[in-house]
């Protein structure tokens, strides 16, 4: 059994290092700049509903309709869809590079509504607290709601980037490299069963490692629990 | 005498349009003078809420001025109206204090705010902490803290921005009795030491008559009477205010089929010689269906519910004997009989 680990690890651990880096890289660079895009996103779709801090009734359906074409194409039709725009921004259409950009424009409406949902839960009569003491909308986004809804935002984070996680196994379908990648070349297309279940025990163990850590860091930095 | 701070005119807030719509406010008109505690009380859905957010905007009127010492804060722009709020503070029945900061970075957040240095704003919490009676809880955070503390800490925030008016909206409506009777203390404390005017909305009405200097009734979005506390309650004029000073009074269609009057008595006389010498004096036997004293700034004030014999003519008798009396009010309850 050792022999039988040993050679296999001989034959593909570079491969699956390789691919677990991509991976990694791919999850955590796509989530970054997802929330460069989706989290003020959220805060704007929050505030300018009819009854939140910034009224702006059209603001708030047109993000509103972005958002939701963003988050009705699937994962690989929207990716091959952008592939024009990936080669313009990043050079290339492949690779953990030529992923990212999809990655982003996938992600980042489904982080808006998870952002929007968090700001949701502040209770009302605290950022109405706030106003009273004459704040503006700026020093209540920055000062209540963000902070307030630390703990959920930060759950919602976990959430964002096992499902980002979960596309760039997608994206390895169409060459983008990493875990999925491997899944599909060895695992599928040549049929080798132990490189198919190690990936897929890898992605398995980087889902309860994030999920751990993010739950973990959420309850630790909420007050509320005490 | 003192100059009003702030001046309430033709105020009307209306939710809606149409047929659905719903007039929370009626024309109000209501003077509250700088450096006293004004009362505003009504039963629920009076529109006492709506009333005190129109005096800071929370809630924009529909028609009618907001003066705040002398300027019409309905016509201030954004900034100027910010910049007025920090004079108008207001604390909550559910404290709003924000649940990730301590005690201590609650009451810096107006400074924070108004751009005051942070070693500054922490020299000032603490000050205000113990004022408020919590200079150990600075690092507590409020899930950490009572209703009663969380009470405080919010008062002691209300107050960073040294503010002109303290606007307390059911303020103690989540609270025992004796936290109740211990924050109305404190708020009465911060009135006579800085002078700060307090505005207290509320639907106990032992919370007016605790610290209340004067009163306004508020019934279906109108103010149905106002006054002095002592003058509203010797002797309420309306049914609204009849029934808020007394909650638990008698209830009229169950008593005995007598002539009913209200007795009040403004300042402390006693029940017992009255009773006894109209007894002596005219014969007439008083029946006591109820009575009540309350002490409102240091004096007593008594009212009495009395039967008296179905005939009429002894009744009269009676009635004019007792409205000869000194500092003795007397009515007919009217619905009765």
């Amino acid at each position: 059994m050792a022999e039988a680990i040993s050679a296999f690890w001989t034959q593909y651990g570079d491969l699956l290092l390789v691919g677990l880096r991509d991976t990694l890289v791919m999850t955590f660079v796509s989530t970054f700049f997802a929330y460069v895009i989706g989290l003020p996103l959220g805060v704007l779709v929050n505030i300018t509903q009819p009854h939140g801090i910034w009224p702006r009734k059209w603001v708030n359906r047109v993000l509103g309709w972005i958002i939701n074409v963003g988050r009705s194409l699937p994962f690989i039709i929207l990716m091959i869809a952008v592939m024009g725009f990936t080669k313009l921004l990043v050079g290339t259409k492949i690779g953990v590079r030529g992923a990212i950009p999809p990655l982003v424009i996938s992600a980042a409406p489904f982080i808006a509504r998870m952002v929007e949902t968090s700001l949701a839960e502040v209770d009302a009569g605290v950022v109405e607290a706030a106003q009273s003491m004459g704040a503006s909308v700026p020093q209540i986004v920055k000062k209540v709601y963000l902070p307030e809804a630390k703990p959920s935002l930060i759950l919602g984070a976990s959430i964002s980037l096992i499902t980002i996680l979960g596309y760039t196994a997608i994206a390895g379908a169409i060459g983008s490299g990493g875990l999925g990648d491997l899944a599909v070349r060895y695992g599928y297309q040549r049929y080798i069963p132990s490189m198919l279940w190690t990936t897929v025990i890898l992605i398995i163990v980087l889902v309860q490692i994030i999920q751990t850590l993010f739950s973990w860091l959420s309850t630790k930095v909420d007050k509320r629990l005490r | 005498m003192s100059q009003p701070i702030i001046q309430i005119q033709h105020l009307n807030k209306t939710f809606g349009e149409g047929p659905t719509a719903v007039h929370a406010l009626d024309d109000i008109n209501l003077e509250i003078m700088a450096g006293e505690i004004f009362g505003i009380i009504g039963l629920s859905g009076a529109g006492k809420s709506t009333l005190v957010r129109c005096m800071n905007l929370l809630e924009r009127p529909t028609a009618g001025t907001v003066l705040f010492n002398g300027q019409d804060i309905t016509k201030f722009k954004t900034k100027e109206l910010r910049d007025a709020r920090h004079s108008i503070s207001m604390i909550f029945q559910s404290f709003n204090l924000l649940m990730q900061r301590t005690a201590l970075d609650n009451i810096c957040f107006p400074l924070e705010l108004i751009g005051v240095r942070r070693a500054q704003a922490v020299e000032k919490a603490r000050e205000l902490l113990k004022i408020v009676g919590l200079e150990d809880k600075e690092k507590a955070y409020p899930a950490q803290m009572s209703g009663g503390q969380k009470q405080r800490v919010a008062i002691a925030r209300a107050l960073a921005t040294d503010p002109k008016v303290l606007l307390c909206d059911e303020a103690t409506s989540a609270l025992d009795p004796n936290t109740t009777l211990s924050i109305l203390a404190l708020l009465k404390q911060l009135n006579q030491d800085l002078g700060v005017t307090v505005v207290v909305i509320t639907h106990q009405m032992n919370v007016i008559e605790e610290i209340c200097h004067r009163v306004a009734i508020l019934d279906g979005g109108v103010v149905a009477e106002q006054g002095a506390v002592a003058d509203i309650f010797a002797d309420p004029k309306t049914a609204i205010g009849r029934q808020l000073v007394y909650p638990n009074g008698v209830q009229i269609d169950k008593l005995p089929p007598a002539h009913v009057i209200r007795v009040a008595f403004n300042g402390g006389s006693s029940y017992e010689p009255l009773i006894a010498s109209l007894a002596i004096d005219l014969g007439i036997k008083a029946n006591i269906l109820g009575a009540d004293t309350r002490n409102i700034e240091g004096k007593a004030f008594g009212t009495m519910l009395l039967g008296l014999p179905d005939s009429q003519a002894e009744a009269a008798r009676a009635i004019e004997y007792i409205r000869s009396q000194p500092n003795v009010t007397v009515e007919e309850v009217p619905d009765h009989g």
